[in-house]
């Protein structure tokens, strides 16, 4: 969520192809759809022809995500929220049911980084991140499940991480709430499956998001040094090849993969 | 691999969309492409675009892949080979440089399946089960790996299993060797990502293929036969029911593309939640 503005003259989603239909007369919620991963997804699924309403707290990267997807012909609302309020999340449902007449598609998306160990970490800290990371899916899926069991089908795409499967240094409560993010899905997948409704998520590896950026460059970390953690491909992901996983899971080319965390990580979490 | 012949007048792919172009301008080789699961995915590649080198030991099964695929529109070649011997894989790259001009995607997907406790399978069996399902990826991948290293990319994808993660009762040689497709899978992730190729596998759970619905109803009465496939279905606790093939080439479809250019080592379960559930 930094206040960057895209440049003016360079696509920012150079590995974005055109859009193919594969999401044509569905409706989307985003969340955190303003920026990094959750901008490239709400602009990948409005170019295959979902209506999305993007979710944000905050508007400040220029030019927002609804205006970036109508300024390419497709349709968005945008819909500024704190994910972590249970109002918010049935606010994001109404608007989709008001707006575009329909859900089929649920990103729960947004999510935040707090690092430290435990002995560092206070716990005001611990539970903020849970309630961002992890308490998030829990409220917007509690929002949107009503309307997919009425309907007998849905999909629910849910944002975990690489550290949700593996641990690292200084990041535990991160881990902690990914890895809650991974049970939580398969738990809904089973829970909803008989009903119709498809739950799954994707495990980012490192990604070239503005957040990431921002956080190593305060750090003193070139991003060629954690790209190197994943010995196979040797580079961070572009925000829109994770957008690809996304639109994968959410296309019902995928209608039978539900529970599954969907590794888009070049490699990194399947070396010893 | 049995001799049904498909319907006349109903397409057997009712789960196959138009094609979208996803995969135009590549080539691909796909192992056990006449039946099941490497036929649906082969008819699916063709309609995104890809010249197909239809790879199996049996052509009992009409329309030929080649034959449908070339009904559809699309380019295949059929290469009769047993995926257990060097000399056909190399065979099977050399005709798909020579058929289309390259190589871009291999999808080793030859196999089979035998039951029995380990104290009841004898030795012959265990190895020949080794040769189709794990030594045909390691020699797929051999035969494929020299063009892609030249080239600078490329996919595999591998058929693993839900039994390559979990195991099950009375099938000791199969668990083993899917298994063993997963793990060969990320090594060779590991040893050619740095050269841009990706290796991947999906682990498909319970498909209503020919080979798994003679399985189950082979000598049984039609209501055995059906609680038969039930009881199949309802391995998986979500969605209750058998995949069908289609719906395996559709994983195998996003992983080829370079739509999955961040994915490589992956074992992509579509299984319906088989393998998520304690």
């Amino acid at each position: 969520m930094t206040s960057q503005a895209s440049s003016t003259s360079t696509d920012e989603h150079p590995m974005m192809g055109p859009g193919r239909g594969r999401l044509e007369g569905k409706v989307a919620v985003i969340t955190g759809a303003n920026s990094g991963i959750g901008r490239a997804a709400a602009r990948l699924f409005a170019r295959e022809g979902a209506k999305i309403v993007c979710v944000d707290m905050a508007d400040v990267v220029a030019p927002r995500i609804d205006a970036l997807i109508r300024s390419e012909g497709g349709e968005a609302v945008f819909f500024q929220a704190d994910v972590t309020s249970s109002e918010s999340c049935q606010g994001m449902v109404a608007l989709a049911l008001e707006r575009f007449g329909g859900l089929d598609i649920l990103l729960n998306n947004a999510g935040k980084t707090a690092r430290g160990r435990v002995d560092v970490l206070s716990e005001e800290d611990w539970k903020g991140l849970l309630d961002v990371n992890l308490t998030s899916v829990f409220l917007g899926s509690k929002a949107v499940l009503p309307h997919m069991m009425a309907q007998g089908k849905g999909s629910i795409i849910n944002t975990a991480s690489t550290y949700g499967i593996l641990a690292t240094n200084d990041n535990a409560a991160y881990c902690s709430s990914k890895a809650g993010v991974i049970l939580l899905t398969r738990s809904m997948a089973i829970d909803y499956g008989p009903m119709g409704i498809r739950v799954n998520c994707v495990c980012p590896g490192v990604t070239a998001t503005p957040l990431l950026l921002g956080n190593i460059a305060r750090r003193g970390v070139p991003i060629e040094e954690i790209a190197k953690k994943n010995r196979c491909l040797q580079r961070a992901a572009m925000p829109e090849e994770i957008a690809y996983g996304m639109l994968f899971l959410a296309s019902d080319e995928a209608s039978f993969v539900t529970g599954h965390a969907l590794a888009l990580d070049g490699g990194q979490t399947i070396q010893a | 691999m049995t001799s049904t012949t498909s319907s006349p007048g109903i397409d057997e792919h009712p789960g196959l969309g138009p094609g979208r172009g996803r995969l135009e301008g590549k080539v691909a080789i796909i192992t056990g492409a006449n039946s099941g699961i490497g036929r649906a995915t082969a008819r699916l590649f063709a309609r995104e675009g890809a010249k197909v080198v239809c790879v199996d030991l049996v052509e009992v099964i009409t329309p030929r892949i080649d034959a449908l695929i070339q009904s559809d529109g699309g380019e295949a070649v059929f290469f009769q080979a047993d995926v257990t011997s060097a000399e056909s894989c190399q065979g099977m790259v050399a005709q798909a440089l020579e058929s289309f001009g390259g190589l871009d995607i291999l999808l080793n997907n030859a196999g089979t399946g035998i039951r029995g406790r380990v104290d009841q399978l004898d030795e012959a069996d265990w190895k020949r089960l080794l040769d189709i399902n794990l030594s045909s990826v390691f020699l797929g991948s051999k035969a494929a790996l020299p063009h892609m290293m030249a080239q600078g990319r490329g996919s595999i994808i591998n058929t693993a299993s839900t039994f390559g993660l979990l195991a099950t009762e009375s099938y000791s040689a199969y668990c083993a060797s899917k298994g063993g497709v997963v793990l060969l899978t990320r090594s060779m992730a590991i040893d050619y990502g740095p050269m841009g190729i990706r290796v991947n596998c999906v682990c498909p759970g319970a498909t209503a293929t020919p080979r798994l619905l003679r399985n189950l109803t082979q000598g049984k009465s039609p209501e055995d036969a059906e609680a038969s496939i039930q009881a199949a279905a309802g391995i998986n606790r979500c969605l209750l029911r058998l995949a069908r093939p289609e719906e395996i080439a559709y994983g195998m479809l996003f992983l080829a593309s370079d739509e999955a250019s961040f994915v490589t080592g992956h074992a992509l379960a579509v299984d319906g939640g088989q393998t998520i559930d304690a």
